[in-house]
């Protein structure tokens, strides 16, 4: 018996230290983040990486970020993952540029289309691993805009904002 | 009454001297509209008459406008018989044609044709004229001069006469009337200040004498206005309203049935209201103005400006149908939004002036539900039916120019709203300008205020919507451009000042009471003076100075739609290229940041391409000026400028391979404008760009694996890079080599393996790149 509760305990505890994967955000606040919210690739290597937003209850025509990470480590592809289900919908126009260690974003549906409200996946993003090391995808909050159907800027109050945890090994 | 048959004497000739079949048969001294010269140009003319049976050379002939009888002369030209000739007196001699070297003044003078002597042919000496209408003699050549529609160059019709109603007499403007009140009580001033204060502005009689002529008994008086009133409250000289059939029903004087006596708080200058009121009137249903001296009981209380009080009287002037709702907007501010389908919530900001006892506000709240909430691509078709959009444009420009703050643009007063049904518009009519020309600031740059960047706008829709509709823009930029050059231009303001100035120095001396000193009203003409605790009111003539020069440089800014980056008039695919030439360019924001469609003007940029590069507006141009691209994809607008689309020349676009190229990459999607851009990018470069880029760098599983002759190998890189491919065999030693440090494209690529030169075995093969290496394993089997 105790060896079983000892047993048990290890397994309670291994499994509250397993890396987390990304789950669907349990506070109702609406939310900027990427899933996985961690990623490990290895050098040389490239995984993908999803920019999301949850719980948009006011609707969204485009938005622009721009997101910071650390060149020497990590690399991002100049293109977007093209079989990705967009809230911004097939007849988008996205927009991706490297600029040293910074990814300019901005994506926009075209006129005529309605405007997105809830959770979706904005983009997904190519990572390729370039030298061992822990860095973060970061998305500047002051820089993240989002624009209704009239191109003019919405405040999403409450947003919520996280970071993707990179690990090259 | 012998002071209108004088007035009329001078308003219509007098002297008149036939000659040899010549006169003067017509003429229009006030041309703002009506026909243009050769040159475009609106000036004055003068039409000439030969009443006899044989042609008349004019050799020898002479026009005049003072007694200099020869001051310009008729070159070698000759008037068939019952011909008329036009002679443009522009002071433009250098114009081809008939122009003279002086120019008519509306406010009246003289004009003389002489012959050889020189000898005085015809003359007439003539009173103010209206605007765009000119005097001609009807009959032809013998009769009389009456106000007439013109008959420019042609025989001068009966039906085109029109008779000027009478009060004009009251606003004659060339001399300064005399109004003398007798008060049945002898402590009128309390009993005015009791009426106006305690007992909701109630009337008080009074006897009024006018001109020393005309006696009315029994007017109503009372004092008016609201800051004019309190800034002048421990004054004697307060403004006043007379109400001339208060008592008695059908007493008017000359036909009016109110009138305004204003005191000129807030213009040491006492001609704002004056020259306002003129500026106006060339453009807008505008009150006439006059100047008098107030007295009671032949005691001066000061000189006042006349202005004509805005109602059924006024409005038949300018409207077939005077009987329709007159609006004015409240003290509050009136900003013409749409408050829902309550009368009630209209009442507290508007009041009705006529049609009181129908009271219904209907067709207003109407107006304004449509004024706010038509969409932009109907606003012009839509409200041309509801509103005069000529006049509300008109009355933008004028508040501008003159920066009048204290009215629609500005405060939300001082302005009415008529609603002429026969029409079936609303006509906006300016009120209330003795703090134009800058002395109500409302916290803007008076000499600087942005003509289209405006900050009130999302608080007054009809300004708004004007700003927004390309087309009402730029016919508001023509009429600013037509008022600041003429009628509001320095030159103009201080011509009127200079007439003005000695028709009222006197009597401003003389008024004791005046709100400022004497040496304030000398000096406010030309200058800012400082009045009332440091309170700055600009000078008439530096403000119109400094303000038309601060236009003038407006003028010449540039519009911006955002999206369309190349200015060609639409949003489409080749929008995409300035933003990637022009990437992290920077030059001046905008006034606000917006991808709005509607035209937004700002100062040049040195690198003017890279401006409309600037979707947004905010002074950088990166991605998130695509956004307006995609907000705006396929609109339209007329262009103003130059278009900058990029000439696809060879030249040009190898010049700018690499920006393409970063383009075309930073573009993802397969939507419909991604799929237009990225063809005519690929399309620049021979397809070069349309190779699939994949997005993971990888070496996939030979197949078939294992083989016995050929294998194919694929891998995929994401970027330009070199790659190496070996293969080895079980002990690690090279065997083959198929790709060798070769630099390659981002893309899929396949390797077809000879397998003859290997012996049967397991064998590793190898991708060596910038991102690394990746093995995979393969069998031979012979």
């Amino acid at each position: 018996m105790k060896s079983f509760r000892l047993i048990a305990m290890i397994l309670i505890l291994t499994m509250m230290g397993c890396s987390k994967k990304s789950t669907e955000p349990t506070s109702a606040n609406p939310k900027l983040s990427f899933a996985p919210s961690t990623i490990g690739i290895s050098s040389g290597y490239s995984a993908q990486v999803r920019l999301r937003i949850d719980n948009f209850s006011q609707p969204i025509f485009a938005a622009s970020f721009r997101i910071d990470f650390n060149g020497s480590k990590i690399s991002v592809s100049d293109s977007l993952v093209s079989d990705i289900e967009s809230i911004f919908g097939e007849n988008s126009i996205s927009f991706i540029r490297i600029d040293s260690s910074v990814i300019h974003l901005s994506l926009t549906r075209i006129q005529g289309e309605g405007a997105f409200s809830g959770s979706g996946i904005i983009c997904g993003m190519i990572l390729t691993g370039l030298e061992s090391g822990v860095c973060s995808l970061t998305i500047r909050q002051t820089e993240s805009y989002f624009y209704d159907i009239d191109g003019n800027i919405v405040t999403i109050n409450n947003l919520e904002i996280s970071p993707a945890i990179v690990t090259v090994n | 009454m012998k002071y209108p048959v004088i007035i009329f004497l001078v308003l219509f000739g007098w002297g008149i001297l036939f000659g040899q079949g010549l006169t003067i048969n017509e003429f229009m001294a006030d041309n703002l509209s009506t026909v243009a010269d050769q040159d475009g140009e609106y000036d004055d003319w003068v039409e000439i008459y030969n009443n006899s049976d044989a042609a008349i050379s004019l050799s020898g002939y002479y026009l005049s406008d003072d007694d200099n009888l020869t001051r310009w002369a008729f070159p070698d030209t000759s008037i068939p018989s019952h011909g008329f000739l036009i002679v443009w007196v522009d002071d433009d001699v250098n114009q081809v044609g008939l122009h003279t070297n002086f120019k008519l003044s509306a406010y009246g003078e003289a004009v003389n044709l002489s012959g050889p002597g020189p000898v005085l042919v015809d003359s007439v000496s003539y009173g103010p004229q209206m605007t765009d209408i000119s005097s001609g003699r009807y009959p032809d050549g013998t009769g009389s001069f009456r106000y007439m529609y013109p008959t420019f160059a042609a025989a001068n019709l009966g039906d085109q006469i029109i008779f000027p109603d009478s009060s004009q007499y009251v606003f004659n403007d060339s001399i300064v009337h005399r109004f003398n009140l007798h008060f049945y009580t002898p402590n009128w001033r309390d009993s005015l200040k009791h009426y106006f204060e305690d007992l909701d502005k109630k009337y008080f009689p009074a006897q009024l004498i006018f001109d020393d002529s005309i006696i009315l008994d029994s007017i109503g008086v009372r004092y008016k206005g609201n800051s004019s009133y309190t800034l002048s409250r421990n004054t004697p000289k307060k403004p006043i309203k007379f109400n001339f059939n208060k008592y008695r029903d059908s007493q008017t004087l000359y036909g009016l049935h109110r009138l305004n006596l204003h005191n000129s708080v807030s213009d040491p200058s006492f001609m704002r209201e004056v020259i306002g009121y003129n500026i106006a009137r060339r453009y807008l249903p505008a009150p006439r103005t006059a100047y008098a001296n107030l007295y009671v009981d032949g005691e001066l209380i000061g000189l006042y400006v006349v202005v004509e009080q805005i109602d059924k009287i006024f409005i038949r002037r300018y409207f077939e149908n005077n009987a329709c709702n007159l609006y004015k907007a409240g003290n509050n501010g009136a900003g013409l939004t749409y408050l829902g389908e309550n009368q009630g919530e209209y009442e507290s900001l508007y009041s009705l002036k006529t049609n009181e006892d129908e009271n219904d506000w209907s067709r207003f709240i109407e107006m304004i539900d449509k004024l706010n909430y038509t969409p932009s691509r109907n606003f012009v078709d839509t409200m041309c039916k509801w509103l005069n959009l000529d006049g509300c444009v008109r009355l933008l420009a004028f508040n501008m120019v003159l920066s009048h703050f204290d009215s629609y643009t500005g405060s939300g007063r001082n302005y009415y709203l008529y609603d002429d049904m026969d029409a079936g518009r609303f006509n906006i009519i300016p009120w209330d300008l003795n703090e134009s020309f800058g002395v109500y600031t409302g916290g803007w740059d008076v000499f600087a205020q942005d003509l289209t960047n405006i900050s009130n706008l999302s608080q007054r829709p009809l300004n708004r919507r004007i700003l927004e509709d390309d087309s009402l823009q730029q016919v508001y930029l023509d009429y600013i451009a037509q008022m600041s050059a003429g009628p509001a231009s320095y030159d103009s303001v201080a011509a009127l000042t200079a007439r003005l100035f000695p028709l009222i120095d006197s009597c401003v001396l003389a008024d004791t009471n005046k709100l400022y000193t004497y040496q304030n009203f000398i000096d406010n003409i030309d200058n800012d003076v400082y009045v009332d605790l440091r309170r700055l009111i600009p000078g008439l003539k530096s403000f119109a100075r400094i303000r038309n020069d601060n236009i003038a440089v407006q003028l010449t800014y540039k519009t911006v739609f955002p999206g369309d980056t190349d200015n060609n008039g639409l949003v489409n695919e080749l929008d995409i290229l300035p933003v990637g030439l022009y990437f992290l360019t920077t030059g001046t924001p905008r006034f606000k940041i917006s991808n709005n469609w509607q035209p937004w003007r700002l100062p040049a940029w040195d690198n003017l391409p890279a401006m409309y590069a600037d979707a947004n507006g905010d002074g950088v141009i990166d991605e998130r000026d695509i956004i307006a691209i995609g907000v705006n994809w396929g609109n339209t607008h007329i262009v103003s400028g130059r278009s900058f689309t990029i000439d696809l020349d060879d030249s040009f676009i190898e010049k700018y391979r690499g920006n393409f190229e970063t383009i075309y990459g930073s573009l993802s999607g397969a939507s419909a404008p991604i799929i237009a851009m990225k063809a005519l990018l690929d399309s620049l470069f021979d397809g070069a760009f349309s190779r699939p880029t994949p997005s993971i760098f990888s070496l996939d599983q030979n197949y078939p694996n294992p083989f016995n002759s050929e294998t194919i190998i694929e891998y995929s890189i994401p970027q330009n890079q070199d790659v190496t491919i070996i293969i080895y065999n079980l002990l690690g030693q090279e065997v083959s080599r198929p790709v060798n440090n070769q630099f390659l494209e981002a893309g899929e690529y396949q390797i077809h393996l000879d397998g003859t030169i290997l012996a049967t075995g397991i064998y590793f093969y190898r991708i060596k790149t910038d991102q690394g290496d990746i093995v995979r394993k393969m069998t031979v089997i012979k």
